[in-house]
């Protein structure tokens, strides 16, 4: 059974997205803050994270901690998938094409609020060819 | 059937900074210098008047007591043309950002003026004559255009040039001239008064010199704190906006959460919800989502604001391209309300940013979809005026009242007939169609009549509209 971690501190839409998760079978653990989130990385071993970008302790909790996590050897291959509320109407503007190695070093992005099949596609896509 | 026209020609868009006005940037220089030119031509015009004066009525000037001005007016109208077609012709190969060439050009101009004025002066009556008073029109001028030290410069040259012609001809090398007939005037003019009078001519001079330009910097500095006052209420304001952004994003977190619920609820137990209870989480749905996406345009129009190139910066993109992603976009809704979408457009690249360049179509077009008639036809189409590529969004839907129309670009407007038509409206569409074609420098013309319809037109100017590839 393939490991999924989402990392979100909107818990309720944690749970949301976890049982639809379970439904198809994934484990799937939950954590609502970034802080020793690489410390539980690097003991759970995902095979997939899902993150989002704005926590209340830090407004860009979701960059730092992607960025941690590739610089982890032990852990830098697990794919990521960004998900957030921001896009391209927010003066913080990003989106897809902007997935960069260095500055937002994820494997896709998903939008909130989530359409479920296409997030369940894309993480279909990243659990296969990983 | 009412018009409506932002951004027309007529409007100029360019809006130079304060600060720049202040400290004479060279845009301030450039309109200084193209300002030079053109007083320079009417002073020739002047000349030649003078000079036909001279010719054609020599007769009449002796009999009142005038020496006719015969070849001086056509000599110093043939300098004055050639040199202001040298200084066009340098002026055109100027821009802004070459603050040098600019100085070089005005400096230039300054010294042929204070040279053409002081050979008229000789000619008129250097000290017999009130002329040499017409210094005081480039000390003036020099006092408002630059700084203290510049303006001095002026005018220690005048007085330079003019002490020197009046020095020569109190020592004979040049004869001395006078407008004027009687030459008893001349004969009475001992060298010694000539020389007082012209001193105090400089002597005036200086002290004009010294007012002006005190006031000039006094002005200057009052606009220098407007200036400094203005900067720090843009900022102020952009900071604001920013923070109301941020609130706004905010709000719309929890709506993305919410709607995310009701999918997740619908994916997972949509078969087992009875009726009843399906109606009401599809209105929380459609209520949410209508909430969303308000907060969608609030955050949408700020942006544009605070940030109007966007982050796609300016690119070419191709019109056709843009309409055709915009019609994917908005199929949907034209299925669901019947509407028949007629698309004419060719291939013809553009200058913009391609997201905003969609955002500006997909309102257009989706407000023409949405207020039409079910089953009604709106029709996309474009055509090349001349230098311009003009774009026609129209429909035969509600139309806008004529007094409403001045003010659709207005941001939360909504005229009675729209709301009835679509309670969904958020009243901030046209606000962001405004701000990004204004951004782009396009222009908007809007004509519509009450349950005929309307057409949106935008004028793609030339600038922006580059080498097409037509079809």
């Amino acid at each position: 059974m393939q490991k999924i971690l989402i990392v979100d501190d909107d818990v309720d839409f944690s749970d949301a997205l976890s049982s639809i998760l379970k439904e198809k079978s994934f484990n799937v653990n939950t954590i609502d803050h970034t802080e020793d989130a690489v410390g539980y990385v690097i003991e759970n071993r995902p095979d997939l994270l899902i993150l989002d970008v704005m926590f209340p302790e830090n407004p860009s909790g979701g960059f730092d901690l992607a960025r941690k996590i590739r610089k982890t050897d032990e852990i830098k291959e697990i794919p990521i998938i960004f998900l957030t509320a921001i896009n391209k109407e927010f003066p913080m503007d990003f989106s897809a094409k902007d997935i960069d190695k260095e500055w937002m070093p994820v494997q896709d992005f998903v939008e909130k609020p989530v359409d479920i099949d296409l997030i369940l596609q894309k993480i279909y896509k990243l659990l296969e060819v990983s | 059937m009412a018009v409506l026209e932002l951004f027309s020609k007529a409007e100029e868009l360019k809006e130079k900074s304060v600060s720049e006005q202040v400290y004479l940037g060279s845009t301030v220089l450039l309109h200084n210098a193209r300002w030079f030119i053109r007083v320079r031509w009417m002073v020739v015009a002047i000349f030649v008047l003078t000079g036909v004066t001279g010719n054609l009525a020599s007769g009449i000037l002796i009999n009142i007591g005038v020496v006719p001005p015969v070849k001086w007016p056509w000599f110093l109208s043939a300098v004055l043309i050639l040199t202001n077609i040298f200084f066009s012709i340098h002026f055109h190969r100027l821009n802004e950002d070459s603050r040098r060439g600019v100085e070089v050009n005005i400096w230039l101009q300054i010294i042929t003026d204070l040279t053409v004025i002081t050979v008229m002066v000789h000619m008129i009556g250097s000290t017999n004559t009130f002329i040499a008073f017409i210094y005081i029109f480039h000390i003036a001028l020099a006092c408002i255009f630059f700084r203290p030290f510049g303006s001095l410069v002026v005018t220690l040259v005048a007085s330079g040039m003019y002490i020197t012609d009046v020095i020569l001809e109190i020592t004979g090398i040049l004869p001395p001239r006078s407008i004027i007939a009687n030459n008893l005037i001349i004969g009475r003019e001992t060298p010694f008064i000539a020389l007082i009078n012209a001193v105090t001519a400089v002597f005036i001079w200086l002290i004009a010199w010294y007012l002006v330009s005190n006031l000039s910097r006094a002005v200057r500095k009052q606009d220098k704190k407007l200036s400094d006052a203005n900067k720090k209420l843009l900022k102020a304001n952009r900071e604001k906006t920013m923070q109301v952004l941020v609130t706004t994003h905010e709000l719309k977190s929890p709506f993305s959460v919410i709607e995310t619920l009701i999918k997740v609820l619908k994916f997972k137990y949509w078969d087992e919800t009875p009726e009843s209870v399906r109606e009401i989480i599809s209105k929380i749905e459609a209520r949410s989502h209508t909430l969303r996406e308000r907060i969608s345009k609030i955050l949408l129009l700020g942006n544009i604001k605070i940030k109007p190139v966007g982050n796609g910066e300016v690119s070419s993109v191709d019109i056709k391209d843009i309409i055709s992603s915009v019609l994917k976009n908005v199929e949907e809704e034209a299925e669901r309300r019947k509407i028949t979408v007629n698309v004419n457009i060719p291939h013809k690249v553009v200058c913009g940013n391609k997201e905003h360049l969609n955002i500006l179509f997909s309102n257009l077009i989706m407000n023409a979809i949405v207020y039409s008639h079910e089953k009604g036809v709106v029709n996309v189409s474009a055509k090349p005026q001349g230098k311009e590529l003009h774009l026609y969004i129209s429909d035969h839907g509600i139309g806008i009242r004529d007094d409403a129309l001045p003010h659709i670009f207005d941001e939360y407007f909504r005229t009675n007939e729209g709301v009835r038509f679509n309670k969904r409206s958020t009243g901030l569409g046209l606000s962001i169609v405004k701000e990004i074609a204004k951004n782009h420098k396009y222009g908007i013309r809007v004509k519509s009549e009450l349950n005929r319809g309307t057409t949106f037109e935008i004028i793609i100017p030339e600038s922006k509209n580059l080498i097409g590839k037509e079809d």
